[in-house]
């Protein structure tokens, strides 16, 4: 009976990783913002196109296996929605088993759309940088912010420029999926290489537009979290 | 004016870091002191000028403001549930749906706060203070449907007679449709103010100053009025059923509508 108990905790230990040196949550490779556009230009099937393909790529097993790659073997990540408001609609949430990666994708599925009109994209990266990212709740081996949206930041309340910079500077990479759809689909992914990536390894992988962009996600993801040197997409 | 420009362009860059030229903490350094906080060591603000900060959804349940200023800060969907607020400075404070239920306010100021994003009052963005203390705050401002019940608001100073600056476009302090049942009311300052349709029954009115105020329709029953001023008081279809000390007010014959109160 106490062998059994005995084997009972180390499992039990096994599953739940190794902690960290404070004695607080066990670290992780990455802590991933993902970060929605939902201004005006993305209707409900722009919305739903996006969401289900988040989903769909933390469903799929070579995502699950790149997000569990690390020395760590685990990550976090949260979901932010953002128009003229950001939103923390989904809150930091440990990944260590693919059966995390999918309960994450039913509540990305689960989520309602907090659509408005302007895309603030100066105060996504604001509430980031001030909310969202002091809030990680274990050391992570590095902060990653992947910002999607169908256009340039039309809202003039925040300075994108000032704000990436900040945020690199606290050692944040942020990688950007322009969705090149709509009027800015010539422009916008000049505008992300030159006002919204920045940090170490940052990289830009386009979308062709709305129905491609479960393909792009699922490429990112793999090329994000994965530990495989990062390159440019164009 | 070059300067000014300059002045400006600075505060701007400051404004898109989540920093303020006043403010002494950024959004971050408050984020980073919450995520150091933990039960038995709440974190501590007293006496920080946090104003112009967006503290829009933060979680300060229990925090220490004494003293703190938060003039023009956006506590948009903020839990101050049970925080120490004392004497702070909350004037223009962007408050829809900031929860400050059981907070201590007493002696706080709450003047011009934005609590609704529309002209009109809803009652969905107007933020709690459900058993708060807010005993001897100065309070002028639009709260209409706000939750106040079991509030105590002793003292508190919410009537804008004479002391009101004519040039200000808010008059009166708004509080049409609360729900201040329970609350205590006692020795506050209420003339002028709008209590149309509020709730407060079983209420503490005790020397309240409630002359020239607005109590149509609001439901007193059960409430205390002994020694309240009701010079100018609009009774119209306020219900009076039970309402204790109304011998003993002052100037109950001089208030309006008294006939069509329902007692």
């Amino acid at each position: 009976m106490r062998a059994l108990r005995l084997l009972a905790a180390a499992a039990a230990l096994a599953l739940s990783g190794p902690a960290s040196a404070e004695g607080g949550a066990p670290p992780v490779d990455t802590a991933l913002v993902l970060a929605v556009d939902v201004s005006g230009s993305v209707d409900a099937e722009r919305y739903r196109l996006q969401m289900e393909g988040i989903a769909a790529a933390l469903e799929d097993p070579d995502v699950q296996h790149a997000l569990l790659s690390g020395p760590s073997q685990a990550m976090l990540l949260a979901l932010v929605q953002w128009s003229d408001r950001p939103r923390l609609s989904i809150p930091w949430t440990r990944i260590a088993r693919p059966a995390d990666a999918e309960a994450f994708a039913d509540r990305v599925r689960a989520l309602s759309r907090d659509a408005a009109e302007f895309t603030c994209m100066g105060r996504m990266l604001s509430f980031v940088y001030g909310k969202v990212l002091p809030q990680v709740p274990a050391p992570a081996a590095r902060s990653v912010v992947d910002v999607s949206g169908d256009g340039s930041d039309n809202c003039n309340a925040e300075r994108v420029v000032e704000l990436r910079d900040a945020l690199v500077a606290t050692d944040v990479t942020i990688n950007g999926l322009p969705i090149l759809e709509g009027k800015e689909a010539s422009t916008l992914a000049d505008w992300y290489r030159d006002e919204v990536i920045g940090g170490a390894g940052a990289f830009l992988l386009p979308a062709h537009g709305f129905g491609d962009f479960a393909r792009a996600i699922r490429q990112k993801f793999i090329t994000e979290i994965s530990w495989v040197p990062t390159t440019t997409f164009e | 004016m070059r300067r000014r420009v300059f002045l400006l362009a600075a505060a701007a860059i400051l404004l898109a870091l989540g920093e303020t030229p006043a403010a002494d903490l950024t959004v971050r350094d408050v984020t980073e002191a919450l995520m150091r906080a933990g039960p038995g060591h709440p974190a501590d603000f007293s006496h920080r000028d946090l104003s112009f900060l967006d503290l829009s959804g933060l979680d300060f349940a229990g925090a220490n403001f004494e003293g703190a200023d938060l003039y023009g800060a956006d506590l948009t969907d903020a839990k101050l549930a049970g925080s120490r607020l004392v004497g702070v400075r909350l004037d223009r404070a962007v408050v829809m749906r900031t929860d400050f239920a059981g907070a201590d306010l007493s002696g706080a100021r709450l003047v011009r706060l934005a609590a609704f994003s529309t002209l009109e009052p809803r009652a969905e963005e107007a933020p709690s203070f459900a058993g708060a203390n807010l005993s001897g705050a100065v309070i002028l401002s639009r709260l209409s449907g706000a939750n106040l019940r079991g509030a105590r608001l002793s003292a508190a100073r919410l009537g804008s007679g004479e002391r009101t600056p004519r040039t200000m476009t808010l008059s009166r302090t708004e509080l049409a449709g609360c729900d201040l049942a329970g609350a205590d009311l006692s020795g506050a300052d209420l003339a002028s103010a709008s209590l149309r349709f509020a709730k407060l029954a079983g209420a503490d009115l005790r020397g309240a100053d409630l002359r020239n105020a607005d109590l149509s329709g609001a439901d007193l029953t059960g409430a205390d009025l002994t020694g309240a001023s009701l010079v100018g008081t609009d009774l119209d279809e306020s219900r009076l059923v039970d309402a204790r000390g109304l011998d003993r007010s002052l100037g109950l014959a001089a208030a309006r509508n008294l006939a069509r109160a329902i007692r």
